[in-house]
């Protein structure tokens, strides 16, 4: 983790629970400008340190600060300076879109030919005439991001923004983040657990699991696979041979071993994968 | 950013009813003049006769009245319920302004539409003629939309269900307290809880119904201070989308 004084955002043993179920406890980081990405399963609090660091939540304990400011106690100062996507924002006004894009333009500053160009980039340009109504999930959520992306603050703070995108368009999405943190320097903390695409543009990782958050500042590069066949036994003694990390956990085998290998590997033994991706490998506890 | 376009949204956002609302009021007010008129009745040469008229104006705006503080409740506990005041409060606008926001237009705008009926009513029967007339009959109205508000705002808050939020003082209102209390209410409390539909005719701002219009301000407004205290420890997540 970076410094606390060069940080903008830094959050020093905060807990929180919800009556008797514990979701997170005495988590600590601090992070300044690039992308950052924060992974972990369903229910692992990820949204819940969200709303912590938007002041819109309390903790039960500990603090928060965005560029110095709690904003809890002092949430219009603290948050001035930054755009919060919810996991489902919702729509302003009525349910035209264009309607929304008049009314979030005018509250968060955004110009409506940035926003259009996101949608461009997004391939949801089509969707302008339409209400929201007569959308997809996806489509939604593209409008939704273009809206946020478009925005001119320091920090941007992105509640699963891969939720229910397409595969193609998922890494579209990597690509303009990457490139916003790039042309603005600000500061991008995005919450997934969508990993494959996402990663690819982090610049750091903190994992939430079993309420404790751990992190990296920069990814190894090394990667672990994951696949799901039609006969795990058997394919992980054959990995296990040149790859001893080899190993199943819920109904998956994780290995160091490359795409390449890994299909050869199943090849040769005729079992088929119905499915494989790729993770840095500091995310590989999240999964086992 | 102008200072003004976030009320704006606050205002687009809560009325979704606005044709409703408008042709309900415009309704009474010709249904007023129809029926009066076809009934014969008339405000009458004197200042009392004028009051008791007015009386008869004022219950029949109440129903409609409650109709729209029900429709903007029923908007603004939705609002708690899908996500949209947490999306207001990330923009950023601390829960404190937004719940001002929505409880100050929830009291003004039935009450001005109501009023402006009944004002255009004071027009249609000649009651300027006594001024002290549509003064009280906007009293009376600001007072019990304030009242009105400050309970839908609070039960919004406590129970994040717009039927309930809606529902509770609709019903209350509507059916309930008609129904349970007697029509002959001399105690300003008892008429600050049950509201305008137990004005009767007498003498212009009777001392029993401006301590009554008193105290619904102020019930109002502590509905509120409390719903203001009470959002910040609410969990502002969506409870149903």
């Amino acid at each position: 983790m970076v410094g606390s004084s060069e940080a903008s955002i830094v959050c020093t043993d905060v807990s929180k629970s919800f009556r008797r179920r514990n979701i997170f406890q005495s988590v600590e980081f601090s992070i300044k400008k690039g992308v950052t990405i924060l992974a972990g399963e369903n229910g692992s609090g990820k949204s819940t340190l969200f709303y912590i660091l938007n002041g819109t939540m309390k903790p039960d304990s500990g603090s928060v600060s965005i560029f110095g400011l709690d904003p809890w106690g002092s949430h219009e100062a603290a948050m001035k300076e930054v755009s919060f996507m919810l996991e489902r924002p919702s729509v302003l006004g009525s349910s035209s879109i264009r309607e929304h894009i008049y009314w979030f333009s005018a509250i968060k500053g955004a110009t409506e030919e940035n926003i259009k160009d996101y949608m461009h980039l997004f391939g949801v340009e089509y969707t302008l005439s339409s209400s929201f109504h007569a959308l997809s999930m996806g489509e939604v959520q593209l409008v939704m991001l273009s809206c946020y992306l478009s925005c001119d603050t320091p920090i941007f703070m992105l509640d699963e923004p891969n939720s229910h995108i397409d595969v193609h368009k998922r890494s579209i999405i990597s690509e303009a983040i990457r490139d916003k943190t790039r042309a603005s320097n600000s500061l991008f903390l995005v919450s997934t657990h969508v990993f494959d695409e996402l990663l690819s543009a982090a610049d750091r990782m903190l994992i939430l699991r079993k309420g404790q958050l751990s992190g990296a500042d920069e990814t190894s590069g090394r990667r672990t696979s994951i696949l799901r066949t039609s006969d795990n036994t058997v394919l992980m003694a054959q990995l296990k041979e040149d790859f001893p990390d080899t190993s199943i956990s819920g109904g998956a085998i994780f290995t160091s071993a490359g795409i390449e290998k890994c299909v050869k590997a199943a090849s040769e033994n005729s079992i088929s994968v119905f499915s494989y991706f790729s993770i840095p490998e500091e995310l590989r506890s999240v999964y086992e | 950013m102008s200072r003004y376009v976030f009320p704006a949204l606050i205002a687009s956002d809560l009325d979704p009813f606005f044709a409703i609302e408008i042709l309900t009021l415009f309704g009474v007010l010709i249904a007023n003049y129809s029926i009066i008129s076809l009934l014969g009745l008339r405000p009458g040469q004197t200042q009392a006769d004028a009051e008791s008229f007015s009386i008869l104006l004022l219950r029949a705006a109440y129903v409609p009245l409650v109709l729209i503080l029900v429709l903007v409740i029923y908007t603004m506990a939705r609002s708690l319920e899908d996500g949209r005041f947490l999306t207001y409060v990330t923009f950023p606008y601390s829960s404190r302004r937004v719940t001002s926001y929505m409880f100050a237009y929830t009291a003004i705008y039935p009450a001005v539409l109501c009023a402006a009926v009944l004002t255009g009513d004071s027009w249609a029967f000649s009651l300027f003629t006594w001024p002290l007339v549509p003064a009280e009959l906007v009293f009376y109205t600001v007072c019990f939309s304030v009242m009105f508000a400050g309970i839908g705002i609070f039960l919004a808050v406590l129970t994040r269900s717009s039927i309930l939020a809606s529902g509770i003082p609709g019903s209350l209102y509507v059916f309930v307290l008609p129904a349970i209390i007697s029509h002959s209410i001399s105690s300003s409390l008892l008429y600050a809880v049950a509201g305008l539909y137990f004005l009767k005719s007498g003498n212009p701002f009777s001392t029993t119904y401006i301590y009554g219009g008193v105290f619904e301000i102020i019930m109002g407004f502590v509905l509120f201070m409390v719903s203001v205290v009470l959002v910040r420890r609410r969990n502002l997540r969506p409870t149903r989308r």
